[in-house]
Order: C-alpha cells, then structure tokens, then sequence
C-alpha cells in the first residue's frame, strides 16, 4: 500500500511569554493509503495542531509533511488551499457549516470552490453524498434548525464533496451524545471501507475501536502508535 | 426571507453573498443609503452644474454679448457707424442708461435704471427679448425686466410713477416684462431695471441721446489683456474726436457677470459632494470590517475546504458591487429629478432661462464610477486582510472580538481621569476595542460636527459684516445732488429735520487711477520710473472728497491710514498747477486694490477727476462692500467749494426708522426744488450684500444637514455593530445579575463617549476650517478675506446635538439586546 501522510521529525512551536512552547515535537509518522487513524489523547497533548499541520492549516516550525506524495510543508497558502479542498476532506468539532447556506448549498459550495466535480454533475453529487449520510431530507433546511448529529453529517457530505482520497476529522463526535457518535464513527468506518483514509482526533475513548491504528500524542510526542489487525473494528 | 432571490438563478458565492447581505439588513440599508446619498448629491451637485454653466453661458452667448463697453457723456448713431467701419469690430450698439428713481406698490422709491435703446426690433449687442406682454415698448409704455418685477411689485398694467434730477418725471403704464440675460441679479442689486422707447423718452421731456456704446469683437479668440488693449485705443480714438469718455469695461467673452458667485457656489457645492463620498466610503469600510469580523470563521471553513483567496474575496466584492448597484439605482434616478428641480428653482434667481435639461454622459460615468469604486476600494483592505489571514487564525483562535492584552497611552489617559463607576469604565473601553472603528466614527462625526460650527460661525461673521457695513457709517442718510449746492444753505435745510442730528456735505463724482498710460509717461516728465513700470490702464472709480475731519466714515483699516489733519502727508507731487493739493492723500477701498494688486502705500497715484490729473499719496486701504471706491479729504475744497452730497446723522437706528428718516429728506428735498439722483440709508448697501451672504449660508447649512445625515448612519452602524459582537457578553453581564437599566447606561456611556470626543476635536478643527471658509468667502465677494468671528453658542449647542445623534443611534440595537433572553444571548454566535 502507498503512503498516504508521511511526517518527518515534524515540530511546532510557538512562543509563549519568552518560553517556547512545543506543540508538536519532532514528530515521525506514516500513514498508509485506506488506514482508519485515531489520534488520542488530553486536552493540550497537541493532537489537534498535528492535524492541522497534516492539512495544512497551519505550517510546521520545521519538518516536512508529505502528503500523497506532495510535500505540503513549503508550499503558498493560495496554492494549499487549492490542493487541500481537493485532497482533503475537513470535519470540525463545531461542524463549521455556512449558516446562510442551505444544507445542499453548503455542500455545492465547496464544490463550486474546487471545479473538481463538473458543474452539471454537482447538483446529483450533492444530493447523493446526503443521501449516503442520511440527511436528504434536510437538503434544504439551513444547519441552524438541525440537530448536532445531523449538523455533523452535513459536514461529512461536505468533506466528500470534492471526493478527497483523505479525511481528517478534528473531535467529530465531541460534540454529540453517545449514540450520534457511535453513527458517525460508523459513517467513517463505512467510508474507510470504501478506500479512503481516515484521520480522526478524538477524546473518546471508544474511537480506537473503529480504527486500524491508534496514536497517543502527550506532550507534543507520540507515546504510543499501535496498529491493531484489521477486522478488529467494531461495527 | 433568505430566499428572496430564486436559487436556480445564482451559484453558491452569489447566494452566499446575498445573504450576508439580508442577514445584516439593517446595516446593509444603512450603507446603501449612504453611498446613495452621497453620490445622490454628487449627482445633484454634477448635474446642476452642468446644465446651468451650459445653459447660462448659451443663453447669454444667445444674447450676443458686447466685449468692450464704454460710458461717454453722449453720442449719436454717426459714431456707430464710423466704428463699424473698423475690421475688428463685429458689431456695435447703443443706448442711453438713465438713472432715477420708481415708485413701488408699497409707495417707497426705488433706484431705477432705465434704458432706451437705439432699436428694439434691431438688437444687435446685449439682446432684450420680451417675456410678457407687449413688445417692443410703445410710446407711455414701460416694460420691466422680469427680476425687477418682485422688486417693485407692480403687474402689467399698472400705472408706474417715476422721476429723477435731469427731468424724468411722469407716470408710464408697465406693458410688458423682459428678459435681460446679462444684468446684474435685480433682487440682490435691490434696483428696478427698465425699458422705454425714444418716443417716451420725448414724450418726457428728454431729447434722444446715447451714453452707452457697446462693441462685439470679430477676433472671438482675444486674451482679456488684448481686448483692454483694444478698448484702451478705442478711449484714445473716441478721445480724439471730442467725446468725453467716463469708464470702460471689457468683459471676458463667454463669461457670464454672474460667474463668480455660480462659481464659488458651485465650489462649496463640490467640496462637500467630495466630502459626502469620503464618508460614505468610511461608512462601507467600518461596514466590511464588521461584516468580515463576523465573517472570519466562516472565511476560514471556505479555505479550509478549498476556497482560493480570490473566491473568498469576490464573494465579499460582490456583496460590495451590490450595496453600490442599490445604491445607484437609487441615487441615479432621483439625482436628476432633484438636479432638475434646483436648477429650475436656480435660474429664476440667476435669471437666464433653460432651454435642455441634458446630463453629459460623463457624469453619469463619474457617478457610477464612484458609487461602486469608492465602496470597492473602501472595502479592500478589510478584504484583503481577511481573506489573506491564516486559517488557524480566522477557525481556531478567532473569537470575533478583539482580545485585550495591555491599555493603550489613550486609554491610560482617559482612565486617569478616575472615574468611579464601572459600568462606565467597562462602556469607555468597550468603545475603544475596536480602534479603527472607534477613530473613523469619532472622525465621521467629528467632521458633521466641525462643519455644523463652521457653518454658524460663517453667519455669524457674515451678521458681523453687515453690523460693520451699517455702523462703519456715521450717518443715517446719504443724499447726492444733481447739482452741486452752497455748502451752508444745504446743511441748513436738512438740519430742521426732525431726528436729524448733524449733517455734513461731501463731494462725489467718478474718477479714474491712471495706470501709468505710456503717452502719459512720455507726455510727463516728472513721473517717476517706479510708476512708469505700470500698464497703460485707467481703472473707474468713485470718489468721495470728505470734508476735513470728518467723523461721518468709520471704514476698517486694512492696511496703512486714515487721514489725519495734524500730519500732512509730505512728498507728493503733481501734475496739476494748483499747489495746494501737492500733498493731498487718498484712502482706496478693497476692491481698487484688487484691481491694481501692485499698488503700495505712499505710492504715488496719478487720478483724473474733472478732466484734470492730480497726484496723491496713497496712504490706507479700507474694507467697503460696493463699488470701487476712493476717499479725499478737502481735496476738492478750492477747486469745486459747492458739494453734491449730505450725510445726514440721527440717533435713530433700525431699518424702519432710517427708512422714514429718507422719505422726509425725499420730501424736504422736493419741497425746496432739490433734484436728488439717489438717496440711501446706512442699511441700504448691506441689504444687497445680505441676500448674497444668505445663499451661501443656506447652502452651506444644507449641505451639512447632509454630512451630519451620514454621519449618523456612520453612528448607527457602529453602535449597532459594537453592541451586536458583545452580545454573549451581554448575556454573561445579565446572568451575573445586571439589569436592563445598567447595561442602558453602559450604552449610552458609550454613545456620550464618542459624541464628546468628536464634539472636543471638532472646536479646534472647525477654527482653522471656518477661518478658511471666512478667507475665501471674503475674497470671492468682498475681494478681502472676512475676519471670523466665532459664534460662541453653537459651540455649546453642538454638543447635545452629538449625544442626541449618538445616543438615538443606540436605541434600536440597545432594546433589540435588552428583548434577547440571557439564553440565547449566551449562545450567540
């Protein structure tokens, strides 16, 4: 299997009254092409800005973050931005959906950001990407009125929208009761099947079930990386 | 309400953007009104402008205006006919000018000034063209220029008494109104123009004769410097052949008598157009950054899913394009209907008619340009740092509110003042959160408010002139004789007059300052080479030779001297063989200075008065609104013993009193055979710089009733703004116990805030600006700059004035927070 994500000796740092502080330190890391990955551990650990440096959100301090073979860590943000709404798909704790935007509209937008999907094929995408989520009755609701767990696989479909080979998912279900969460971690582990690599930061403890390898991040550094065999998931 | 706009017809970013738009209504009307008012008033200002400088300049070119006028004692039509005979003459015309006097309605005597012309079917140079009734004047018929009309307050058909000192007496009926494009504004002149034909003119008593000879040019293309050469020629040429030439005027062709002051309204007007579109940019550019402010995490969710720098920036353009298209579809349409409607109330004022209400295209481009470029580039910068900012910034961290870390030397002031309350410390900090905001609103407001002092302190120094128009006269009454008179006999016949408290005689005639004539340089050797530097020009004059010590004028000095008996000025030479006035000094007014910019004081002037060349020394220079004026003492006392005029002084002081004062010197007058060419009383001369003065504080007034509308949109948006971002803390401070009233009064702290600091930098702004404004008025109308006097009350009054705004404009955002439950209010995004 081809690498997907491949850190090298990855830090971030940042300045804190005189005192650098590391974020992520001196971090290696390979993710391979399909895995289903969850990063774990406390609030702080640095988890999150690993994510971040993986889509390219934010820039490492030094070290290289190679993803699908395309070294992201130098690259101008007008050009990552590009890359990354067609390479990655996002998912926030907060679901960060446009709220003047209907739930169809939230997903043709990124869409129409990205050209990838020709215009006339948008429309019926749109649609099935929520259908596959579950929500196609919504499609022209605006996010205000639905719940979270709905909220959230808005925020799938929209991640999918631009059919991105990686999804990245920053605490998708930390907002969500325990049965929408185990929904959505089912939703991963279905696209997971599908072929694409998951990527899922998370403070549940239970998410490690779902996926094939588990990293626990503490104190900027991975204190542990255990893949587990597949079929191990728990649908 | 978000689907207003059918989906189908718009992408994602056009649906995207015009739904920021409908979710922030309130301020997006509030931007749109201002870039509609702004270029409204461009538009207004722009169209007006062009169709009144177009119409003005074509109905008075439509007139076939003369070039170079003069006034001689009297001709005949053979001299037009030997002037047409020269190749640069293009045309040539006459008429005989008479003043005199006409009763009005009301009874009182107005000045009149009377024309015959030489053929009314035959108008060659300064065409009349009837307007009302009958055309052209019959015999016993007057016909009334249309602005004069109001003037006397007569209608067609009346019976029109008027008389003067040569002999015009008698009743004329008023048969007609016309139209006569290139006189002076008769309202403001406060003088009724007339036309009678030669036929009435003998019917009266007066035999046919022409003073006024007029002269087109066949070179259109003259410099106003070749065409003075030109009339200079023509006076020695008319000299030459035995005509005695009073003045000459050249007239710049094209240029419409009325130009100055059309143009220095025109430049107020276009200042605070200017001005009303830099602040309704401000306006849309504390928009955007509030819009984007609490658009940043959206910003960064459409780059984090792969929007472009340039698709996250047109998305917001756009919202900008829309604001300024709203805007122009407003502005556009009602631009031309109010251009229109002022240009129609103008012209009757300015008294020349309109034959196209045509826009040129150009405005209409400029007005477009600016209604979407000055919001478009207002709105860049907010754009560009959004939309450029770091996805981590705008998604993670950013919390819509800018965080405080340390105070300000600003804040650190205001705080020292110790204030005790905390609500009003928390309301004084809140406002300077957003700095660019708060400077940008504050300036908004600050200039309304400069401009609101600038505009009384304007009136007031224009009251100011007026008041020292009136009181630099130490006389009630000025009487000027058509003949001269035994000086005694006619200080003791007004004298009786009741409420006469002292009389004085003068002598007045026109004179003329030579300016160095280069015949007259060869012809006299005694003139000095600084003066033989000069040009070869007379300028006309009036001159007024007052008796020794007088204390009848109290003109201000505005450089040098008034005349002082005790100290005769030494030096001065002539060229007249009378040696008494070899030392004579001669005060001028503003305005000779303004024609002769080079003259110094102690310069020589060589002045003709009768025929005769005298030197005099100039020794001060006065402020006198009017004519071009000279001033003698005892000049003419050996020469001309008889005066030609009377001041007359009372204790009375207002209007109606020196108004009844003149109708018993009028009677007296005639009762003892005295022929009077005019009488004025001490108000007379500021009535007519008063309706200019009114204009221009009107529209001034008006104009800033406009930037002060903007800048309380400015005000709204920014409370509103201000107090929608801290709506969670507002939740926070009404979940730990405060009530409506606290959080009103940390509001309209907020609002007290802003309106003081504006209103604080405003008194010191606005003195430079009104001094500024006060120089320029005085130089476009009185040709010297006017002192400023300060209005001290709208310094006070502004004040509440600037709370009242701020604070109204807190209203509607206040109680719609006060009507949120802490609930919502806590969860508010």
């Amino acid at each position: 299997m081809n690498n997907s994500i491949s850190l090298t000796a990855l830090s971030k740092s940042y300045q804190i009254n005189k005192t650098l502080f590391y974020a992520v330190d001196a971090i290696d890391l390979t993710i391979k092409q399909g895995d289903f990955v969850s990063i774990i551990g406390k609030s702080g650990s640095g988890k999150s800005t690993l994510l971040n440096l993986m889509s390219g959100i934010d820039q490492p301090t030094s070290g290289q973050v190679v993803v699908n073979n395309v070294d992201i860590s130098h690259m101008k943000a007008g050009l990552l931005d590009a890359w990354r709404g067609k390479n990655i798909g996002l998912v926030f704790q907060f679901f960060q959906l446009i709220p003047t935007l209907t739930v169809l509209e939230n997903i043709l937008l990124a869409m129409d950001f990205c050209k990838v999907i020709p215009a006339k094929d948008r429309m019926s995408r749109a649609r099935a990407l929520l259908d596959k989520v579950g929500i196609i009755d919504k499609a022209d609701q605006f996010p205000s009125i639905l719940s979270g767990g709905e909220k959230q696989r808005v925020a799938i479909a929209r991640a999918l929208a631009n059919d991105p080979p990686i999804i990245l998912a920053d605490e998708p279900t930390g907002n969500l009761d325990s049965v929408t969460a185990r929904a959505i971690f089912d939703l991963f582990t279905e696209l997971n099947s599908q072929g694409k690599t998951i990527i899922l930061v998370s403070h549940d403890s239970d998410c490690h079930r779902y996926s094939n390898q588990t990293i626990d991040i503490r104190d900027g550094k991975i204190r542990s990386n255990i893949k587990s065999a597949e079929g191990q998931h728990c649908a | 309400m978000l689907n207003i706009v059918p989906n189908r017809l718009l992408n994602r970013m056009w649906i995207k953007t015009w739904r920021d738009l409908w979710q922030s209504k309130g301020r997006s009307a509030l931007v749109v009104s201002s870039i509609a008012l702004s270029t409204f008033t461009l538009g207004v200002i722009l169209n007006s402008y062009a169709i009144l400088s177009r119409e003005m300049t074509r109905d008075y070119l439509r007139s076939n205006p003369t070039a170079i006028s003069f006034n001689l004692e009297r001709f005949d039509k053979s001299l037009l006919q030997e002037l047409k005979a020269n190749n640069w003459v293009g045309e040539v015309g006459a008429r005989l000018l008479i003043s005199g006097e006409i009763k009005t309605a009301t009874g009182d005597w107005k000045r009149l000034l009377l024309f015959v012309l030489n053929d009314y079917k035959d108008i060659k140079l300064d065409k009349v063209k009837s307007d009302l009734g009958s055309w052209p004047p019959q015999k016993g018929q007057i016909l009334i220029e249309r602005q004069a009309v109001s003037v006397i307050g007569a209608k067609i058909g009346d019976s029109l008494q008027l008389k003067n000192s040569s002999g015009l007496s008698g009743k004329l009926t008023m048969e007609g109104v016309v139209h006569d494009v290139g006189l002076p504004q008769a309202e403001w002149e406060n003088v009724v123009y007339g036309y009678i034909s030669q036929e009435t003119l003998n019917s009266i008593g007066i035999e046919n004769y022409f003073n006024e000879l007029k002269i087109s040019l066949n070179d259109q293309q003259l410099t106003v410097d070749e065409m003075t050469s030109q009339a200079v020629n023509t006076k020695r040429w008319l000299q030459d052949k035995g005509y005695s030439v009073k003045r000459y005027k050249v007239a710049p062709l094209g240029e419409h008598p009325h130009a100055n002051i059309t143009g220095g309204m025109f430049m107020i007007q276009k200042v605070f157009a200017v001005l009303c579109c830099l602040l309704s940019a401000v306006l849309v550019f504390n928009l955007m950054s509030a819009m984007l402010s609490k658009q940043l995490r959206q910003i960064g969710v459409m780059k984090a899913i792969g929007a472009s720098n340039g698709q996250i920036s047109w998305i917001y353009y756009r919202g900008v394009l829309v604001l300024g298209l709203l805007g122009l579809l407003i502005s556009l349409p009602s631009a031309y209907f109010v251009g229109n409607k002022y240009v129609d109330n103008l012209t009757p004022m300015m008294n020349f008619d309109i034959t196209s209400y045509r826009v040129p295209f150009w405005i209409i481009a400029l007005q477009i340009l600016l209604g979407i470029g000055i919001p478009m580039l207002s709105a860049y910068l907010p754009i560009k740092k959004a939309s450029q900012m770091k996805i981590r910034e705008t998604l993670l961290e950013y919390n819509g509110n800018k965080q405080l870390s340390e105070q300000s030397w600003f804040e650190r002031l205001i705080f020292s003042l110790n204030f005790k309350s905390h609500p009003v410390r928390l309301a004084i900090r809140n406002s300077l959160r957003q700095k660019g905001r708060f400077v940008l609103t504050t300036g908004v407001l600050m200039i309304a408010a400069s401009l609101l002092m600038a505009s009384f302190n304007i009136a007031s120094t224009m009251k100011e002139v007026l008041n020292v128009e009136r009181h630099v006269k130490n006389w009630a009454v000025e009487i000027k004789l058509n003949q001269t008179m035994q000086d005694d006999k006619l200080n003791r016949l007004f004298t009786e007059l009741v409420d006469v408290t002292q009389t004085e005689s003068f002598n007045r005639t026109s004179a003329a300052i030579i300016e160095n004539d280069p015949d007259e340089v060869e012809d006299n050797k005694n003139i000095s080479s600084e003066r033989s530097e000069l040009k070869a020009h007379k300028v006309s004059v009036n001159l007024t030779d007052l008796k020794k010590n007088s204390t009848m004028l109290n003109l201000p000095l505005i450089e040098g001297n008034w005349f002082d008996a005790n100290s005769p000025v030494a030096g001065a030479q002539s060229t007249d063989s009378d040696n008494s006035l070899m030392t004579s000094p001669v005060v001028v007014s503003q305005l000779v200075m303004d024609h002769l910019p080079y003259l110094k004081l102690g310069m020589l002037l060589d002045i003709e008065i009768f025929g005769q060349i005298k030197t005099l020394r100039l020794i001060g220079v006065v402020q006198n609104i009017g004519p071009a004026s000279i001033y003698t003492s005892g000049l003419l006392n050996s020469s001309h013993p008889e005066p030609n005029g009377l001041f007359i002084s009372s204790d009375k002081q207002s209007r109606a009193e020196l108004n009844q004062l003149k109708k018993l010197v009028v009677k007296r007058a005639e009762e003892n055979n005295i022929k009077l060419s005019y009488t004025s009383t001490a108000w007379d001369g500021a009535q007519v710089v008063e309706g200019h003065f009114q204009i221009i504080f009107s529209l001034m007034l008006l104009l800033t009733v406009i930037i002060i509308f903007i800048a309380s949109n400015g005000i709204i948006l920014t409370m509103t703004t201000n107090i929608i971002e801290r709506t969670r803390e507002n939740g926070v401070l009404k979940a730990i116990g405060a009530p409506n009233k606290e959080l009103a009064k940390m509001i309209f702290s907020e609002a007290f805030f802003i309106a003081f600091l504006a209103w604080l930098v405003a008194c010191v702004v606005t003195l430079p600006l009104s001094y500024g404004i006060a120089y320029w008025l005085g130089e476009l109308m009185i040709k010297t700059p006017l002192g400023l006097i300060l209005d001290p009350m709208i310094f006070i009054i502004s004040l509440p004035v600037m709370i009242l705004i701020t604070s109204l404009a807190s209203v509607i955002p206040m109680a719609t927070m006060m009507k949120l439950p802490v609930r919502e209010a806590l969860v508010y995004e």
